[in-house]
């Protein structure tokens, strides 16, 4: 059958591609490790996060020193003391810190006051000062602020009154617990940077397929095999067809060497180790319906492009760009909301979306099945594009 | 010669691309010859392509009757395909597999059964003299045994008929000599009819009974090669007078 000499040329072709195999296997697996390694503080409990505060005591009272002893125990923080706001101003224009807090003179009797007349504390910030730690840093400094007036107020009090609480009781609050929440049964489950970076850039992989598959596709055109091939009687829907299946059967091993990835190769170097805890059919229902997105996109773009330059170049960027607003680059959680709302528009998000449900969320199968009707459909359209495309110029 | 015992039958084609102002092809006759070796000539542009492809089924004319053995071609497509064997200008194999990856997937495509498909292979393997190379990959192949891997594959399927598109371009004397002995053997030992596009007067001379002038979407002139250089005045070998009877029909003046 013409279908399955087609496949087996393309998987010879391929396996003899290094530089195409390099691209769809090697560069994601680096990807993941790096990725991986580099969020590792940002999702981790056992990995604290660790931000440089430096701070500069102009006061030199008790309060100061009181002040700066709550900042050390901040969860998160690093405290460091300069002799001087030079240095400070230094070392935060050098990025060697993020804040800088100086404790201005008159910094204890301002506490003291009903109400301080001028700035007790001068927070400075380094250019790679985010906003979102700032407001942090600035919540736990109003507390601290806070706690130490009423301590202050209270001790005041204490000769007319037995029984008000003592400092030490003021700071403790009861333990807060917490715990994730999931789609499936595993509460021991905790969410990881690999858990986040294999299905993204195993969403971007995927998707690289149209590299070699336009590349091939247009060389054959160039080069007169698919006239040869349909002086042969081969039809479109074979020619097509024996495109998909070997790139579908490629794209389920990415998925399968990303796994291997991330539960055997990144913990090597340190990071945490990927737990499958999803539906394993939802596992293939959404991986199935990816890769089909991404081939059927990968063929659309080899019928608009005339030259196998024409297509690398739109296949890399139109990937890059539904990368970058689908939430592979750049997590949805860290993007504001009307940026979350547009990156809807991008495959590769309905894609991360299906697989975070089953690495993150231990999503079942029926919980994938929105994104997987919404790939399906795309890809059914590029498809159909893609044929009369096909059909016209070829 | 009797138009119902053409190999190819056409009459009244005309043909226009989608967008084009001028037609590529206007109210072109021809007949050509069953087990002839037919030459189409014409200058880059003339119509040649445009003719072939409708020839192999490619794209449909806009109007005009194309008949394969009396009958019409688009009734019977598949079927007249099985019978052709196409080898385009361009080297339409795959460079990453040995010749033998490239013979046998295209054996396959053409739905050989697998008895045979050896027998084929071999068969193209030895009009081709590319038994030393079977294992060599297609692109570490010098221009000439690139150019036999071609003709090899355009002869998988036994064809009745060969359609050749300017099948010796770049390639150096000797290889160009071997594969116009070799069409010209297939011609007569096999009885295979052969259609043939050329700009090399020399190689027409050489391989063509009939040939056929086109230019501007027009055939300009048709016929046995013997017949119209004899009716042509001038000077010379058979291949200058050739050239000069095409330089005669399609103007001497430089092309686009």
């Amino acid at each position: 059958m013409a279908l399955f000499a087609l496949i087996h040329k393309e998987l010879l072709v391929l396996r003899k591609d290094w530089h195409g195999l390099l691209v769809l296997f090697v560069m994601p697996s680096i990807f993941i490790l790096i990725m991986s390694l580099a969020m590792r503080d940002t999702f981790s409990e056992r990995h604290q996060v660790s931000i440089d505060l430096l701070i500069f005591d102009a006061d030199q009272s008790a309060m100061s020193e009181e002040l700066a002893e709550q900042l050390a125990q901040l969860d998160g923080f690093v405290l460091h003391r300069v002799e001087d706001l030079t240095t400070m101003e230094r070392r935060l224009a050098r990025d060697e810190a993020r804040f800088g807090l100086v404790v201005q003179p008159g910094f204890a009797r301002g506490l003291l006051a009903s109400a301080p007349e001028q700035a007790q504390l001068s927070l400075l910030l380094s250019p790679s000062a985010g906003a979102q730690l700032q407001s942090l840093l600035q919540l736990a400094l109003g507390d601290i602020l806070r706690a130490m007036r009423l301590e202050l107020r209270l001790e005041a009090l204490s000769w007319q009154y037995d029984d008000l609480p003592t400092a030490a009781e003021l700071r403790a609050i009861g333990s807060i617990e917490q715990r994730y929440v999931y789609q499936g049964d595993t509460p021991e489950a905790m969410p990881t940077s690999v858990q986040q970076s294999v299905p993204a850039w195993l969403v971007f992989a995927m998707f690289f397929v149209v590299i070699p598959l336009s590349t091939a596709f247009i060389i054959e055109r160039q080069q007169g095999s698919l006239l040869r091939l349909r002086v042969m009687n081969i039809s479109s829907t074979a020619l097509i067809g024996g495109k998909i299946l070997p790139y579908y059967l490629i794209n389920q091993v990415q998925m399968v060497l990303m796994v291997l990835v991330g539960i055997h190769l990144v913990p090597l170097f340190g990071g945490d180790s990927l737990q499958l805890g999803g539906s394993l059919w939802g596992l293939f229902l959404i991986s199935s319906a990816t890769s089909l997105a991404a081939i059927a996109w990968a063929l659309l773009i080899t019928t608009v492009a005339r030259t196998h330059v024409q297509a690398t170049t739109l296949g890399g960027v139109s990937n890059i760009i539904f990368a970058a607003l689908g939430g592979v680059m750049v997590p949805k959680f860290v993007m504001p909301p009307f940026m979350r709302e547009l990156a809807n528009v991008s495959p590769m998000s309905w894609g991360l979306e299906g697989f975070l449900d089953i690495f993150l969320r231990q999503g079942s199968a029926l919980s994938v099945l929105p994104k997987v009707a919404a790939l399906l459909g795309f890809a059914l359209l590029c498809l159909i594009l893609a044929s009369w495309l096909f059909s016209r110029n070829d | 010669m009797e138009r119902s015992l053409a190999l190819f039958d056409i009459r009244g084609l005309d043909h226009r691309y989608p967008g084009q102002p001028r037609s590529a092809l206007h109210g072109v006759e021809l007949a050509i010859p069953q087990g002839s070796v037919f030459g189409l000539l014409g200058p880059n542009g003339a119509g040649k392509t445009t003719l072939l492809s409708i020839l192999l089924g490619l794209i449909a004319p806009s109007e005009g009757q194309v008949n394969y053995r009396g009958e019409a071609l688009a009734s019977h497509l598949a079927a007249v395909r099985a019978e052709i064997g196409f080898v385009p200008q361009e080297l339409a194999f795959y460079p990453m597999l040995t010749v033998q990856e490239n013979l046998a997937f295209y054996v396959r495509c053409l739905k050989v059964a697998k008895p045979w498909r050896e027998a084929r292979i071999e068969q193209a393997v030895v009009a081709t003299r590319l038994g030393d190379y079977l294992n060599r990959p297609a692109s570490q192949l010098s221009g000439g045994l690139k150019r036999r891997l071609n003709l090899a594959i355009g002869l998988l399927n036994n064809p009745k008929v060969l359609f050749l598109d300017e099948p010796t371009v770049g390639i150096d004397p000797q290889s160009r000599n071997f594969i116009l002995e070799t069409i010209a053997r297939l011609n007569r030992e096999r009885g295979m009819s052969v259609v043939y596009t050329s700009h090399y007067m020399e190689e027409v001379e050489q391989l063509c009974d009939h040939i056929a002038i086109i230019d501007n979407g027009r055939i300009l002139v048709q016929g046995e090669l013997a017949g119209l250089l004899a009716a042509h005045p001038g000077e010379g070998s058979a291949c200058s007078r050739l050239e000069s009877l095409y330089l005669a029909h399609t103007d001497s003046a430089l092309r686009e």
